[in-house]
């Protein structure tokens, strides 16, 4: 029996008026298209041209060259080595410290519970710089600091949030029912973990997998902070290439270095998408 | 619902996510169910492999906090002999300790230039991102078609860029030689477009990389508006504009506000960003710290410009839990 609002104020709305909300739309979508996708073509169209006679925005010439100069330059393939073998480390120290602990807070009551719950997601409410920044002392005091394993912590303290809280709500979502009909059966706790409580939550543990792999892999700020000058991953190699290279050179690198991330979000959007809250936390 | 006050993070959760831990706490009323029986017996076990991640926490975030609370108050031995026998120009305190780096960094006029820039930047950037998140997600639940759902999801696109990448991107694109610059040329208008290197570069990568969270959050709190109370404002002769203020921006104070404080300490605490677009004066004080550290060897006042940063952050934090309570009292 009821109209939607919308419908009736479209009815009602004068012509001048529709054409004013067009007309506003129109240079809504425009700027979108312009402040967020423009940049983003441009920079892959760096990475395969020569360049451009300033102002002309037409390309000198096309050219994969830069593709070959980033490939032979020795520093940076260090770089791909040390971001595809950290970040992994890290995603599994990450599971080991989290999951059993997703596990606890999303099937158990215990005193301090909200407690843990609070300060896992406070410490992410921290200014993140400065966060690495007080971290030093202590990175100093542990003989952490410019080494893999200092690296490793301060990539491993942005995974936490994602890998303690998503897995959580996901064993949390699990029927109780389900489980006392399986101990019924005469399951036991290891197999009622193993059998029902794991594949059930493989959804939420595999977002919080991929969201913390991209938090480690992505993480520059931190890394370079503890890990410069001898272990620079590629996001951190981003700031020197900003400043020395040719905008093609890194452009190159960008476009590589943005692939992870794209495939691996594309693949979990829908659960991103529905748990908003983690969004945040990627940067 | 429960009657307890939901905590920071359970409402950020629970709101969006379809269940969370917190759903966990009402069950503590109820007879425990036989699968949380037996859960109560191993309690023991259980809290300690809770605590796992906690403890982690604090090896690596709280302790080095007061270590560096201590480095700034001029304490550079125990734990801190490490950092401070490595880094230079440095106060020592007796006793409680002594404020010295601090007034020594303050009396600096080019950093009291940077703690303003800073918070203009910031507020800049959370006021800007605020304000489009909400034109977009409100328009769209008041008159929703095509072209603005289009607009949502270009919105959340830079989801899906890394930081170092966007920042990156943005620099090239609005430098000096980039697109934005060779199109005004073109059109006659000389060096009007660049903004590389400057504060308004950093507000606007800062906007693009925090505009994702602010549409998906408001999208997801005018998705949970009910028809009902919009259509009831509609009857009475309320037009959209004073629909979207009147009803659904006091009911979405709480979005709002977690929005707006987000961006706000999200900007405060970024490196990259500012590193890579902003100019080399004045710094934003996320990059002037770690250029203290890094290149001038100066760890205790670094600790100095930390703590300067989490200061503007209890700010904020100040200002997001009032949002939020006024928001609980309203609904009683």
């Amino acid at each position: 029996m009821s109209v939607p609002a919308s419908a009736r104020w479209r009815r009602q709305a004068s012509a001048p008026v529709v054409l004013l909300l067009r007309l506003g739309q129109l240079v809504l979508f425009l700027a979108a298209v312009f402040f967020i996708v423009v940049p983003l073509g441009w920079l892959v169209l760096l990475a395969f041209v020569k360049g451009f006679n300033f102002p002309s925005l037409a390309p000198t010439a096309f050219t994969l060259s830069w593709w070959h100069t980033v490939l032979a330059t020795p520093g940076l393939l260090h770089s791909v080595f040390l971001s595809v073998t950290i970040a992994p480390v890290v995603l599994a120290l990450s599971m080991l410290l989290c999951l059993p602990a997703a596990y606890a807070l999303g099937r158990y009551n215990f005193p301090g519970k909200r407690f843990v719950l609070l300060s896992v997601f406070s410490i992410n409410a921290f200014p993140r710089i400065s966060l690495y920044i007080a971290m030093i002392p202590m990175l100093f005091f542990l003989n952490l600091m410019g080494t893999v394993a200092g690296v490793v912590v301060v990539q491993l303290i942005g995974t936490i949030l994602f890998m303690t809280w998503i897995p959580a709500t996901g064993f949390a979502a699990v029927p109780d029912a389900l489980v006392e009909a399986a101990r019924d059966a005469g399951a036991s706790r290891f197999q009622v973990f193993w059998r029902i409580l794991l594949p059930l939550c493989r959804p939420s543990i595999a977002v919080a997998a991929v969201l913390s792999f991209l938090a480690a892999f992505d993480e520059a700020q931190g890394t370079f902070l503890v890990g410069a000058p001898n272990y620079l991953t590629m996001p951190t190699r981003m700031y020197s290439l900003v400043l020395d290279y040719p905008v093609q050179f890194a452009a190159v690198f960008a476009v590589v270095l943005s692939i992870p991330s794209v495939i691996l979000l594309l693949l979990v959007r829908r659960s991103l998408f529905a748990g908003t809250s983690t969004a945040l936390q990627l940067r | 619902m429960t009657t307890r006050t939901p905590l920071v993070g359970e409402a950020t959760l629970t709101d969006d996510a379809p269940a969370g831990p917190a759903p966990a706490a009402p069950r503590r009323g109820r007879r425990r169910s036989r699968a949380h029986d037996e859960a109560g017996t191993r309690g023991g076990a259980a809290s300690l492999l809770g605590f796992l991640p906690l403890a982690f926490l604090l090896v690596f975030g709280g302790i080095p906090i007061v270590l560096s609370l201590l480095l700034v108050l001029g304490h550079l031995g125990g734990p801190n002999a490490a950092v401070s026998e490595l880094g230079q120009g440095e106060i020592p305190g007796h006793g409680i300790g002594t404020l010295g780096a601090v007034t020594q960094l303050f009396d600096n006029a080019s950093f009291r230039r940077d703690v303003l820039a800073t918070v203009v930047v910031f507020l800049v950037s959370a006021a800007l991102v605020l304000t489009i998140a909400v034109v977009l997600t409100f328009w769209h639940r008041l008159r929703p078609n095509r072209a603005l759902a289009v607009l949502q999801f270009l919105a959340v696109i830079p989801l899906f860029i890394p930081v170092v990448i966007a920042s990156f991107s943005l620099w090239t694109f609005w430098g000096a030689r980039g697109f934005t610059n060779s199109l005004a040329q073109l059109l006659g208008w000389h060096n009007a477009l660049v903004f590389s290197g400057t504060l308004q570069g950093v507000v606007l990568a800062e906007t693009w990389v925090s505009l994702p969270f602010a549409v998906l959050l408001l999208r997801a709190g005018v998705a949970s508006l009910s028809d009902s109370s919009l259509d009831a404002a509609r009857d009475a002769g309320a037009g959209p504009i004073s629909v979207a203020w009147r009803i659904m921006l006091p009911q979405l104070r709480r979005e709002c506000t977690i929005v707006f404080c987000f961006t706000a300490v999200g900007v405060l605490g970024s490196f990259t960003v500012p590193f890579i677009v902003g100019p080399s004066s004045p710094l934003l004080l996320g990059v002037d710290a770690v250029n203290t550290f890094a290149d001038y060897n100066q760890p205790q006042q670094a600790a100095v410009i930390g703590f300067t940063i989490f200061v503007l952050a209890g700010v904020i934090g100040c200002l997001y839990a009032i949002g939020a309570r006024r928001r609980r009292v309203g609904t009683r």
